[in-house]
């Protein structure tokens, strides 16, 4: 079993795929970056301005100013109740910053880093996923390579096995690349990294109302461990998604064209027809799995992150039984 | 040859028995028979669309069977799989290869699935289809040719008991067929490999195999031994009287004459005897137009057998 896992993963090396990946998150990283760093010096030279201070360092001043915005803002009327808690929590969180002493407007690597998790983990994580994931059967069918490795004296569930788990030490490659490269890119654009600085995390919004009785203060390092978690937990769901349709589907383009629609359309639907009991099991709204913690408006009232891992972990064993099944079975036609 | 000729005893390493192959309620492969003794080529032969191809992918487990029972050294397919694939190297349809990787790292990827492959072993192969300079190159700067010999070096680094190949000559130049089929009969009759081949080039089955099967539509129409086949040419007489030449011939020589019209008939005799019987013919009052070799051959009784297919 080694040397087939082995062979996989040297496929997939070679494959220059996921260098293509690692591109990708090379570049959107250093723009985030530099984005995140052009629009807290603008935030930062406004509210002096309006302070009429010109040293803006005391970063009281600053947060008290955030926190009666946030305050006036609370007072409309016409803010409907999913947006208020979310305001709610805003004002929690400064508020809470202010009583302990933490100062919330410097910027760390360590931020950066589980901010960039929280902005990619419901669209451009799965997207990189389901680009290594969604061939990992289906380019092997389209080359007619497939001959190959079947009429090896290994049965198919073993060969399918090796495919599983290759894409498994590539989701967790993905995610510690993440990881790594935002890290290193922020420490060197914002100059320090922040573990050991607080976060409060633990808010829950219960019928629209914030409910509070869970915050906790936790370090950014072990914040950052957290958010990864669930960042690969996404990362495991969407691969085994994608290598179902990859065993379905003969051509790796439509593996990735149907991948790509069900994300996209899925994340539309949930818009549309939130209402719908039967929204929650859809597993594109149930990916913000990182906004459990940081205490951002789910998509759909009533989600917890116990529901929302339980319902990707179903979606991830179906698409194992799924592919188990059909490539036990398949005929090798063409 | 005939089945039940007890002298030599050989061993069978693919028999397949009454295997169909059903695909959306319409029958591709109607029941299948037939037995493959080890040092022998067999040679698959039929117009496309006929079952060939899918008849080879269910030997090698690719397509599975609906019906029947296919062996592969004592070992079923269907029910033990790997022990029956450890004795079967095999290309099916193209010669396709990881062409991300090289030639080198296709073999040893390859050889890592099976049992006791050695490095010696996949360099032994490589240096006898002639790759060793460009082993280490990608595959996707190989020809079509340079392909097919990695693919023969993939099918028997595992020293196969059985050997099956689907249109193996594809993208081969003259050379390269010429060395292909001397190989291929030396495996044969060397190291005591039985080889299925399916081919479309009928003059290539002719000169590389022992037997061939002729399929049509799903079925086997006929297995023959090419011997048999060369044993059915004759030579062609156009005489001015068929009675009485075929009455001199048959008396006078060894051999069946069959009278085949009017003024023709066809003599299955030894060719050595022409100018002798001319010469009776001639002294016996018989007036010859012309006489002529048959070249009735594998093609001939390919046609004849599929004949009517297009119309279908």
């Amino acid at each position: 079993m080694y040397n087939l896992v082995g062979n996989e993963i040297l496929k997939l090396f070679m494959k220059r795929r996921l260098f293509v990946v690692f591109g990708i998150l090379l570049v959107l990283i250093s723009l985030f970056a530099y984005g995140e760093q052009y629009t807290r010096e603008r935030t930062q030279a406004r509210v002096a301005e309006r302070l009429g201070i010109e040293d803006i360092d005391d970063w009281r001043e600053i947060t008290k100013q955030q926190l009666r915005d946030l305050e006036r803002r609370l007072e409309n009327p016409f803010i409907p109740d999913e947006g208020r808690a979310s305001l709610e929590v805003r004002a929690e969180q400064l508020r809470y910053y202010l009583r302990e002493d933490i100062n919330p407007t410097t910027f760390s690597a360590g931020q950066f880093m589980s901010n960039f998790m929280e902005q990619s983990i419901f669209l451009f994580l799965p997207l990189l996923i389901i680009l290594l994931g969604a061939d990992i059967v289906s380019k092997e069918s389209t080359t007619g390579t497939i001959k190959l490795l079947m009429t090896r004296p290994v049965p198919r569930w073993k060969i399918l096995t090796s495919k599983l788990l290759a894409l498994m030490v590539l989701e967790m490659l993905v995610i510690f690349f993440m990881a790594g490269l935002s890290f290193l890119i922020a420490y060197f654009t914002f100059g320090h990294a922040g573990f050991s600085e607080p976060v409060i995390t633990g808010f829950r919004i219960v019928n629209g109302n914030l409910d509070a009785s869970n915050i906790r203060t936790v370090s950014l390092g072990l914040y950052n461990i957290m958010v990864y978690s669930l960042g690969y937990i996404v990362a495991f769901t969407i691969g085994k998604m994608a290598l179902m349709v990859s065993v379905l589907v003969k051509s790796t383009a439509a593996a990735i064209g149907i991948m790509m629609s069900s994300l996209i359309g899925g994340t539309f639907l949930s818009f549309f027809i939130s209402d719908w009991e039967l929204t929650r099991y859809i597993f594109n709204v149930n990916l913000r799995l990182t906004d459990f913690l940081s205490g951002n408006l789910q998509p759909i009232e009533g989600l917890s992150l116990q529901f929302s891992v339980i319902v990707l972990m179903a979606w991830a064993l179906g698409s194992m039984i799924v592919s188990y099944g059909v490539f036990q079975y398949k005929d090798f036609m063409d | 040859m005939s089945e039940n000729s007890s002298s030599i005893e050989k061993t069978v390493v693919l028999e397949l028995t009454n295997v169909k192959k059903t695909i959306r309620k319409k029958e591709i492969i109607k029941g299948i028979s037939l037995s493959l003794y080890e040092g022998e080529v067999f040679g698959f032969l039929g117009p496309n669309g006929a079952g060939k191809t899918t008849t080879l992918r269910m030997i090698v487990g690719l397509i599975r069977m609906t019906e029947g029972e296919i062996k592969i050294g004592g070992y079923s397919v269907k029910k033990d799989f790997v022990k029956a694939m450890e004795s079967v190297g095999c290309i099916i349809e193209n010669p396709e290869m990881y062409d991300y990787l090289s030639g080198w790292e296709n073999l040893k990827v390859l050889a890592s699935m099976e049992k006791g492959i050695t490095k010696e072993r996949i360099k032994e192969m490589v240096s006898l289809v002639g790759l060793e300079k460009r082993i280490d190159d990608k595959v996707y700067t190989y020809s079509l040719g340079m392909k097919q010999r990695l693919g023969i070096a993939q099918a028997l680094m595992k020293r196969p008991k059985l050997l099956i190949l689907d249109e193996p000559t594809n993208g081969l130049d003259p050379a390269g067929i010429s060395e292909f089929r001397k190989l291929i009969r030396s495996l044969a009759e060397n190291e005591n490999l039985g080889v299925l081949v399916s081919s479309h080039i009928l003059a290539e089955m002719e000169v590389m195999t022992d037997r061939v099967a002729i399929i049509r539509q799903g079925s086997i129409v006929k297995v023959t031994s090419v011997e048999n086949i060369v044993r059915e040419k004759g030579i062609t007489y156009v005489v001015s009287d068929v009675e009485k030449a075929k009455a001199v011939i048959e008396e006078n020589f060894k051999g069946q004459v069959h009278i085949k019209g009017s003024d023709q008939l066809v003599a299955i005799i030894n060719e050595k005897d022409v100018p002798d019987i001319n010469q009776k013919l001639f002294a016996e009052g018989v007036l010859i137009q012309y006489v002529s070799k048959n070249q009735k051959s594998l093609e001939d009784l390919f046609l004849e057998l599929t004949a009517g297919d297009e119309i279908v």
